[in-house]
């Protein structure tokens, strides 16, 4: 698929970005939108720019919640971990993926000394200790590009076509809310989303108002919180939000 | 062993209830050990994790430094930052925590704050009076024997759920029996459940009174996921029960004392 450009999100100015091959941040479809919103997709459409979702966003938000952590670490369960929140379940795992010395970014790790970071890390399993202290125990980066087509991968293959699935509407929702589902769902996972049945319910009907409320997680930090049901209100129309 | 049931006054005409409440109270604590409850105790494998080697040394544990303290952000909007060095600073900035900096240490910082508040119980722990608990972790295995409250339930609407009367873990989860978890790097047995999206993990810490109401608890270190998601839950609870047989009653509040 060729490239081609498309506004930037709401809100944001700046240069437009690039989507690329392989992406699923577009709807297939164009569909009506939700209880008086145009309906989106037709290209050139002032809709168009309200419900896009486009990579780069995707990734500001990722990084502002979730972390990027270019080195193997230990999450809070001990497990291997690289990238945001790439879960590594074996070294041969590990192995697999493009690891370079952080020293020299230009040569390639061999895979005796992803298995020596890989011990380090593991060697402190217990200590639950912060993913950016494990730097000094380690010497190798995955590249920034890697973890972030690792995400990718995750987002377009499953998160997405999850969420499209589990709303019927959502290629017509507005860009906030989408922001707001995808960092719920990422998350929560999708099956802890279907938990939210009020705010499914409120979403549905493009409720934007009772969906903010009705969005609150527990156990996450309340900026987290507060994020999310900020985007729902962002995504009222002007003449209704509060 | 005393029973503070057995001193309880009852009131007249009401004799033979009382016989039989006194009986019941005698026959659960014929499966308790004979002697007192014991004094507070870590099992194996707990202090590895907290990094102390006996209760004792709780307290001082609680101003140790952290070797890579967590910057957290405070009050609404998260403005104001603070970087506490040690578990008392960070469990006095507890109610104010907004977020973390970065944001990707929050797992961190909650199995911290866990572990945090696992200390401050130990430091008030006492010799319980009182027993109603089994011996073993095996005993706690069926889950309608556990509140509903130990669920990890995120959204509002499995919340309300579990407050409607009659919950238990069990309808709370659908399962019956915790699965038995063998000791892993830690050294802790715990036990397991996975169920309707969620994998609930409790693991034994420790046993004494550490709530200061005279009964023995059991310290438990609570951690939950959810699958295919980043959510996870890191907490201390305790564990505690005033009649065997009867349904655990769970605390995940700071110490009275």
């Amino acid at each position: 698929m060729a490239n081609f450009r498309v506004p930037g999100p709401i809100g944001l100015s700046g240069p437009t970005q690039d989507l690329d091959d392989g992406t699923l941040t577009r709807g297939v479809s164009p569909r009506p939108g939700p209880l008086g919103l145009a309906a989106s997709g037709a290209p050139g459409a002032a809709a168009t720019a309200a419900t896009d979702l486009g990579w780069a966003q995707i990734k500001a938000d990722m990084e502002a919640h979730e972390a990027l952590i270019l080195h193997l670490y230990l999450d809070s369960e001990d497990k291997v971990t690289v990238g945001v929140g790439n879960m590594l379940p074996t070294l041969t795992a590990a192995q697999a993926l493009g690891f370079v010395l952080r020293s020299d970014p230009s040569r390639a790790a061999t895979a005796e000394q992803i298995k020596t970071d890989w011990d380090q890390v593991n060697a402190e399993a217990g200590k639950n200790k912060r993913a950016a202290s494990f730097a000094r125990l380690t010497l190798l980066d995955l590249p920034a590009d890697t973890c972030w087509a690792l995400l990718r991968k995750r987002i377009d293959g499953e998160f997405l076509p999850g969420l499209r699935k589990l709303f019927s509407g959502w290629d017509g929702f507005p860009t906030p809310a989408k922001r707001a589902l995808l960092d719920m769902a990422y998350n929560l996972g999708l099956n802890g989303l279907k938990k939210f049945r009020i705010l499914i319910g409120h979403v549905e009907k493009g409720e934007w108002d009772k969906a903010a409320d009705a969005c609150s997680r527990k156990g996450i930090p309340d900026e987290r919180n507060a994020w999310t049901k900020a985007r729902f209100r962002e995504a009222m129309p002007a003449a209704t939000s509060r | 062993m005393r029973h503070p049931a057995s001193a309880a006054g009852f009131p007249q005409g009401r004799q033979v209830v009382r016989r039989i409440a006194v009986a019941a109270v005698l026959l659960g604590a014929a499966g308790q050990a004979s002697a007192a409850p014991p004094a507070p105790a870590l099992l194996p494998g707990a202090g590895a994790l907290l990094g102390i080697t006996q209760p004792a040394e709780a307290d001082a544990a609680l101003e140790r430094p952290f070797d890579d303290p967590v910057e957290l952000s405070l009050d609404a909007g998260g403005q104001t930052r603070e970087t506490p060095a040690h578990c008392r600073a960070l469990l006095g900035l507890a109610p104010r925590i907004y977020g973390t900096r970065p944001a990707g240490d929050w797992n961190v910082l909650q199995q911290r704050l866990a572990d945090c508040q696992a200390l401050q119980w130990l430091a008030a722990g006492q010799v319980p009076q009182y027993s109603a608990m089994p011996p073993r972790l095996q005993a706690v295995r069926e889950t309608r024997l556990w509140p509903a409250v130990i669920w990890p339930a995120i959204s509002r609407d499995e919340s309300n759920a579990l407050t409607r009367a009659a919950q238990t873990l069990r309808t709370a989860s659908g399962r019956r029996i915790w699965q038995l978890v063998t000791p892993g790097r830690s050294g802790l047995a715990g036990l397991e459940l996975a169920s309707r999206g969620y994998t609930l993990r409790v693991q034994w810490l420790a046993h004494g009174d550490f709530d200061g109401d005279g009964w023995e608890d059991w310290l438990l270190r609570w951690q939950a996921r959810v699958e295919g998601g980043s959510w996870r839950g890191a907490r201390s609870v305790l564990l505690s029960r005033k009649a065997p047989a009867a349904v655990f009653t769970v605390n995940s509040g700071a110490p009275s004392r």
